[in-house]
């Protein structure tokens, strides 16, 4: 049982810079050879700015972003090893391109329990913003904690 | 809540297979996506978890999905993906991805993803891919 009160509890995740060199690195993990990801002069040539931030990517630079990623499930009373990664969903207002610095803000968005309170749910929601402060995503995660 | 079913039984409209998945490969995503948690990378960690070898990790698969979109429909088309986590990768898996049509609009195409292990549904989902950008970078 997760004490509803944690609903709406927001917090700073912190900024970070994607660099060119992080989105290479991702992409040889991942196996993606379409040379925009790689190198920047590619991207330029297809008429890109700089090389584009793969999708799944900004989930990465937000835990790269965070200095203190269990802080609200240590504050909730949950166990980690109970934790589980249920859902995840990315959204993308632009295009984000090599050489941006993003701003990540975090929300708990709901807090709901199934099978007779066996399972618990978190849902959080973090903002992406750009230096401008205008928003360029966001990320919807839904955790399962197995009481 | 339930992913649209329409599209399930024709032939999807984007395919991708990704795989075996390598402990290298796992390393190597550990790296690249700043998730240092060991039962990805030491069989040690993965067995006083409880597993009885490393897992991949949920989003290497998803960025598995991610690539079979950017390959289809260009490098900055994705506007939304929506995964569900649905079961354990393992080393030496291959991950077959797949994608559905289920609408298509003007300016934008929604599919039904799922990944697959063998017939072992690991990942599904949802995309909303933008036309506009296809061919704007090459493809």
């Amino acid at each position: 049982m997760i004490n509803r009160s944690f609903i709406g509890a927001s917090r700073t995740i912190g900024s970070i810079k994607l660099e060119a060199s992080m989105v290479r690195l991702f992409a040889q993990a991942v196996g993606i050879t379409d040379e925009i990801f790689l190198d920047d002069a590619a991207a330029r040539t297809a008429g890109l700015p700089a090389v584009p931030m793969p999708p799944t990517f900004l989930f990465c630079l937000r835990s790269m972003a965070d200095k203190d990623s269990t802080r609200f499930f240590r504050e909730m009373g949950v166990r980690l090893e109970r934790l589980l990664h249920g859902e995840q969903e990315i959204e993308l207002d632009r295009p984000v391109y090599a050489g941006e610095t993003l701003s990540f803000d975090s929300t708990i968005a709901d807090i709901y329990e199934k099978a007779d309170g066996k399972l618990s749910f978190v849902r959080e929601k973090v903002v992406a913003v750009d230096e401008g402060r205008l928003p360029v995503g966001s990320l919807i995660s839904t955790f399962v904690i197995r009481n | 809540m339930s992913e649209v079913a329409a599209g399930a039984e024709s032939a999807p409209d984007v395919t991708l297979n990704a795989g075996p998945i390598t402990r290298t490969q796992l390393a190597l995503y550990c790296g690249g996506s700043g998730d240092h948690n060991p039962i990805h990378v030491d069989p040690e960690a993965a067995k006083a978890a409880g597993l009885p070898d490393v897992i991949a990790h949920g989003m290497l698969s998803a960025g598995f999905l991610g690539r079979m979109l950017t390959d289809a429909f260009g490098a900055s088309s994705v506007l939304k993906l929506k995964i569900r986590f649905g079961g354990m990768t393992n080393v030496g898996d291959v991950v077959s991805c797949r994608g559905y049509t289920v609408r298509t609009g003007e300016r934008e195409r929604e599919l039904r993803l799922e990944a697959l292990v063998g017939d072992r549904v690991i990942l599904s989902g949802i995309a909303v891919v933008a036309n506009v950008n296809a061919g704007a970078d090459g493809h």
